[in-house]
């Protein structure tokens, strides 16, 4: 597995283990009927899971599988680079800005890092998204 | 019957955590767990039973936690309180979710 998914992948790990914890904590905490705290984590509970996890794991197991382009390997890998740094950047932003009640601004800044995070690895995976033509083995008859 | 449905069905809002919860966590993170457990490389000194038992671990636990959720926030709809039902269901939820971590995490590795 090349490194850029490694750290994709083990970062959407601990977004996951985190957000199930806010989750648990969102549920139970009304039933321990101490709910003040609740609403204001359901935006980080949601930013960690559908960005965090869904959309990180997704960027990591697509750099490590897409086909390579031939001679060029997997592409751009800074643009990839980019993709994951901003997209950490925004979910952070987010994430933890709602839940302290932080300024709009700070939240938009957050979501347009998300959406250019999104843009550079669409930049990156766009050529790799392209039909696989095996390579045929001589001995396979249909040369 | 009617009398235990109908107040349930007339409460939707009340159920869209649940709907929400059983798609999401229910289908997709469900599907996600289950094609990482099969595609992820295993470590060579990873047997499979130790890796199958956590696995089974984490499936029972995680639907486990959903189908209680689902009871508990459908009975909370209807009016019951069942408060305990759902910490129950956040505390078996939780556990799946990290046992997921731990379960997937070393073989997430560079060649």
């Amino acid at each position: 597995m090349p490194r850029l998914s490694v750290w994709c992948i083990r970062v959407a790990l601990l977004y996951l283990g985190i957000g199930f914890t806010v989750g648990a904590v969102m549920l139970a905490v009304p039933g321990l009927h101490v709910s003040p705290v609740t609403p204001r984590l359901r935006p980080l509970h949601v930013e960690l899971l559908l960005v965090g996890w869904m959309v990180q794991l997704a960027f990591g197991v697509a750099y490590w599988i897409l086909p390579r382009q031939r001679g060029a390997g997997r592409g751009n890998e800074r643009l990839a680079w980019a993709a994951l740094l901003l997209l950490n950047i925004g979910v952070l932003t987010v994430g933890l800005g709602t839940a302290a009640g932080l300024p709009a601004p700070v939240i938009t800044a957050g979501r347009a890092a998300e959406l250019l995070g999104a843009l550079a690895f669409a930049g990156h995976a766009w050529p790799r998204a392209r039909l696989y033509t095996p390579v045929r083995s001589p001995s396979s008859g249909n040369a | 019957m009617a009398g235990a449905i109908l107040p349930v069905l007339s409460t939707g809002n009340l159920l869209w955590p649940t709907y929400v919860h059983l798609l999401v966590l229910g289908w997709v993170t469900q599907l996600i767990f289950g094609v990482a457990y099969w595609m992820f490389p295993r470590r060579p000194a990873e047997t499979t039973e130790s890796a199958d038992q956590l696995g089974w671990a984490t499936y029972s636990l995680f639907n486990a936690g959903l189908l209680l959720r689902v009871i508990g926030e459908t009975s909370r709809a209807a009016g019951a309180r069942i408060e305990p039902v759902l910490v129950a269901a956040a505390m078996l939820q939780l556990a799946a979710g990290w046992a997921f971590v731990v379960l997937i995490w070393p073989r997430v590795r560079g060649r």
